[in-house]
């Protein structure tokens, strides 16, 4: 059963030592701190530690700032001077070209085009692309060009991925198309807009604005256009609340603190403001941007940070991001959203949706590949799992385990919070 | 520093390059799909190599990025790397290239 840390020197040393690596700059308290650690460290888990949060280019960046320091853990050093070689080789050069590529040929077809995430974060805002890792490109068009945009992305070889749910499911229930996928490239998501209301939270983006305010572009010289710094943060909070509820670790957590030093001087803090007042989605950036203060020295006072703060706000949000940002299984988490529930009909869907999760789910658990034709009969497996998942948790309940009552807290903060975030 | 070929070396263009947060440089040929790494201040060289910069001036640009290292072992270690990039065809004598 998980933990439930308020402090980071809680933490193991492994999570320790990644959060002081992901600063720029490392201070010599911070360089005083790593020497304290290394004695507790465990080199493999705190690169598996790395490589799940995706941060571990910026590991390497901490890590060699601290080798005189890390006087034990040379190897742990000389893996990732070799790894940083590998990431940046595909994030400074192959996937920028795979990139270019597609921004070309839809520019060909007079399509215009916004990168977000992935690319302009590494390149703009961390300064280096090979700091930035991710797994596919997110381009932003305007909705009456999507259709087209498929056709080339089709013409170029990508096929739709059709695992999870069908292109017209995407078209009415999310904000970007079906995923496209390529043999020797990198998965391509076509988005409309910046985020859907995932958690039933109501987050309106004026998408009409973020196109106005956005700024050009350009990838190894081919034109595109970018979010302007204010949409940058807004959308970035939203995208690590309203979709993932922090549950995309520590890279989402960079993200934001990378933003706020890159950009700092340039945002217009009553833009940002008047833009999440607009956006109802003001309670997002001031729990975002709490939590990146928490663990970040940013320049933020909190004169600005509490412009965003319309009230009701509850210090356990915090917990339940630090929580949801560290944590390395929410399976049992979900499980206990459906205990929670009250509502039948909402119980009825919970449980159908955990016992038939999508086709990808069941990959990504069993180690499949995405296509693979066995992925069918692991359902029953996955079946036979939950049920002793819940008997189990049965039997936790009758014995009064205080770790069952810890999950409910922890579902109930989370409805209370998703709450607070609509009001906001 | 004379027995190097020309006086005016220049980088092969297909070669594109990025600075490791370690200093290493990372060289990537997209035409072959090759990446090579280079010392710092092999790197460094290889960025002087523009077609205009004469060897000499190459050298007084080096000790300013080196300035605890002996005049004497910098002429010597610079002529080496220079060969190496050479050898290695990471620049080229070829004004045309």
């Amino acid at each position: 059963m998980m933990s439930q840390p308020d402090r980071l020197e809680t933490q193991p040393a492994e999570v320790q030592l990644l959060m002081l690596c992901l600063h720029r700059d490392l201070s010599p308290d911070q360089k005083q701190r790593a020497i304290q650690l290394q004695s507790n460290l465990d080199d493999e888990r705190l690169l598996s530690l790395a490589e799940m949060h995706g941060v571990q280019p910026l590991l390497y960046r901490g890590v060699y700032q601290l080798r005189e320091q890390l006087t034990d853990h040379t190897t742990l050093i000389d893996t990732l001077a070799q790894n940083i070689t590998i990431s940046a080789t595909l994030y400074e050069f192959i996937y920028p070209q795979q990139l270019t590529t597609i921004l070309a040929a839809l520019n060909a077809a007079h399509i215009e085009t916004l990168i977000i995430k992935g690319y302009f974060l590494g390149r703009h805002i961390y300064g280096q692309a090979a700091l930035r890792t991710y797994g596919d490109f997110d381009i932003l068009l305007h909705k009456a060009d999507v259709a087209a945009a498929e056709k080339i992305l089709v013409e170029l070889g990508y096929y739709p991925d059709e695992g999870d749910h069908s292109p017209d499911w995407f078209l009415e229930h999310h904000h970007h198309a079906v995923p496209y996928l390529h043999e020797s490239m990198l998965p391509v998501e076509l988005h409309w807009n910046l985020s859907h209301n995932k958690h039933d939270t109501q987050v309106t983006i004026d998408i009409d604005a973020v196109w106005e305010q956005s700024q050009p572009y350009t990838v190894n010289d081919v034109p595109t256009r970018t979010l302007s710094p204010e949409h940058q943060l807004i959308y970035l909070c939203i995208h690590a609340l309203n979709t993932h509820l922090f549950q995309m670790g520590l890279k989402g957590l960079s993200d934001i603190y990378e933003t706020l030093l890159t950009y700092d001087g340039q945002l217009d803090w009553d833009v940002v403001v008047a833009t999440c007042q607009k956006w109802q989605c003001s309670h997002h950036v001031y729990l975002v941007l709490t939590l990146v203060q928490a663990f970040f020295e940013v320049p933020l006072t909190q004169t600005i940070l509490q412009r965003f703060n319309q009230g009701g706000f509850d210090p356990k949000f915090l917990l339940y991001g630090v929580n949801n940002l560290l944590a390395t299984n929410t399976n049992s988490w979900e499980l206990a959203e459906v205990i929670q529930e009250r509502n039948l009909q909402h119980v009825i869907h919970l449980t159908w949706r955990k016992l038939f999760p999508t086709r990808q789910e069941i990959a990504a658990y069993y180690a499949l590949p995405a296509q693979d034709w066995r992925i069918g009969f692991y359902y029953l497996p996955w079946q036979f799992r939950l049920l002793r998942q819940v008997i189990g948790y049965g039997k936790q309940y009758l014995e009064k385990d205080p770790a069952i009552s810890q999950l409910a807290a922890h579902e109930t903060t989370r409805r209370e919070m998703l709450e607070w975030l609509k009001h906001g | 520093m004379t027995s190097f070929p020309c006086s005016l070396p220049v980088k092969i263009t297909h070669w594109n390059a990025t600075v490791l947060p370690d200093g290493r440089w990372l060289l990537y040929h997209a035409d072959k799909g090759i990446a090579q790494t280079l010392t710092a201040p092999a790197g460094i060289l290889w960025e002087l190599c523009d077609g205009q910069t004469p060897i000499a001036d190459m050298l007084s640009q080096m000790a300013e990025f080196y300035p605890d290292t002996a005049d004497t072992v910098l002429a010597e270690e610079t002529a080496q790397m220079l060969q190496t990039l050479l050898d290695e065809g990471f620049i080229t004598c070829d004004e045309s290239a």
